[in-house]
């Protein structure tokens, strides 16, 4: 059988599971209506050629990514969402098949509580960079044996 | 706005969001659902039980951080179209919970403007505040101005509106 893992257990410069994806129409507009976002790029046309994804697609495919490396989620250490950094290179168009590389880069203590850093890269089809995205977590409560792990 | 206003300095009309219960929790399943395909076991937790919100200190369900992302990536799409999705960055972080009930208010402020051959590369200082005043995400974006801003600013702001 085997072994659970969890978030918690990914260490510093960890390369996650690499995912190849098509990033669906679905997709675009379940995270559109997830925070009433219509704007037409995404559910009519754009200039790209196109429908394209919102920009902050990048955090649920960062959450499929590991989710592939740690199928057990969170499990019983729940995590906080602490800050979203992304740089869009290239708009990614609806219907393209993309790759997502993940890795953890950083994984530290901070005022009592423990962090990781995630960074997500996602190239098109045709090699070109489409985001690179910067995701930071943090767990509120963790016991020190998890920190001396690390 | 004309093109004189536009400068380091200049603070868009903000925007106000108002969050509910429902928009959490749709919000949380959503995610759920695109990520995992399931919402089978995200039930219970403080975006989604209220009772369990309150057993861990917070007044109501609690908002995930990234839905204020969602509004400023939103607004700077609206704003600045592609000099924003191509080329163009943000930067949040998050300060205090959003709750069900609150009201949230998007600040935008230019605060650098260079030169670019292709435009101008502007950057920008991004507050969420609540309705108490509160800072609940800070955050900042840097954008490319290819065109000539004005009348692009106006219309992004009335579709908002």
């Amino acid at each position: 059988m085997a072994a659970t893992k969890f978030i918690i257990d990914v260490r510093a410069n960890e390369e996650l599971a690499p995912l190849k994806l098509v990033v669906t129409p679905e997709m675009v507009e379940m995270w559109g209506e997830s925070c009433n976002n219509h704007h037409p790029w995404h559910t009519q046309a754009s200039p790209f050629g196109g429908r394209i994804a919102q920009p902050t697609i990048v955090m649920p495919i960062l959450l499929m990514v590991r989710a592939l490396t740690c199928p057990d989620g969170s499990g019983p250490f729940p995590l906080v969402h602490r800050s979203y950094e992304a740089t869009n290179a290239s708009p990614c168009k609806v219907g393209e098949r993309i790759e997502a590389k993940g890795k953890c880069l950083a994984r530290y203590s901070k005022r009592g509580r423990e962090y990781a850093e995630w960074e997500l890269v996602l190239t098109g089809e045709d090699g070109r960079l489409i985001s690179r995205y910067k995701h930071t977590i943090c767990w509120n409560a963790m016991p020190s044996s998890e920190s001396e792990k690390k | 706005m004309t093109r004189e206003d536009f400068g380091v300095g200049y603070r868009f009309p903000a925007v106000s969001r108002s969050l509910t219960r429902e928009a959490i929790i749709k919000y949380h399943h959503l995610l759920e659902f695109l990520t995992k395909g399931s919402t089978a076991s995200s039930d219970g937790g403080i975006h989604t039980s209220v009772e369990f919100a309150k057993q861990h200190g917070f007044a109501d369900l609690v908002a995930p951080g990234m839905m204020t992302t969602n509004w400023l990536s939103q607004w700077l799409t609206e704003v600045f179209g592609d000099g924003y999705v191509k080329g163009g960055s943000l930067q949040t972080n998050y300060l205090k919970p959003v709750l069900a009930g609150d009201s949230v208010t998007m600040n935008m402020e230019v605060t650098r403007i260079a030169s670019e051959v292709s435009g101008l590369m502007v950057d920008l200082g991004l507050r969420c505040e609540n309705q108490k005043g509160e800072i609940v995400t800070i955050g900042t974006a840097s954008v490319l101005v290819h065109q000539r801003p004005s009348a692009h600013f106006e219309e992004a702001h009335s579709i908002l509106q």
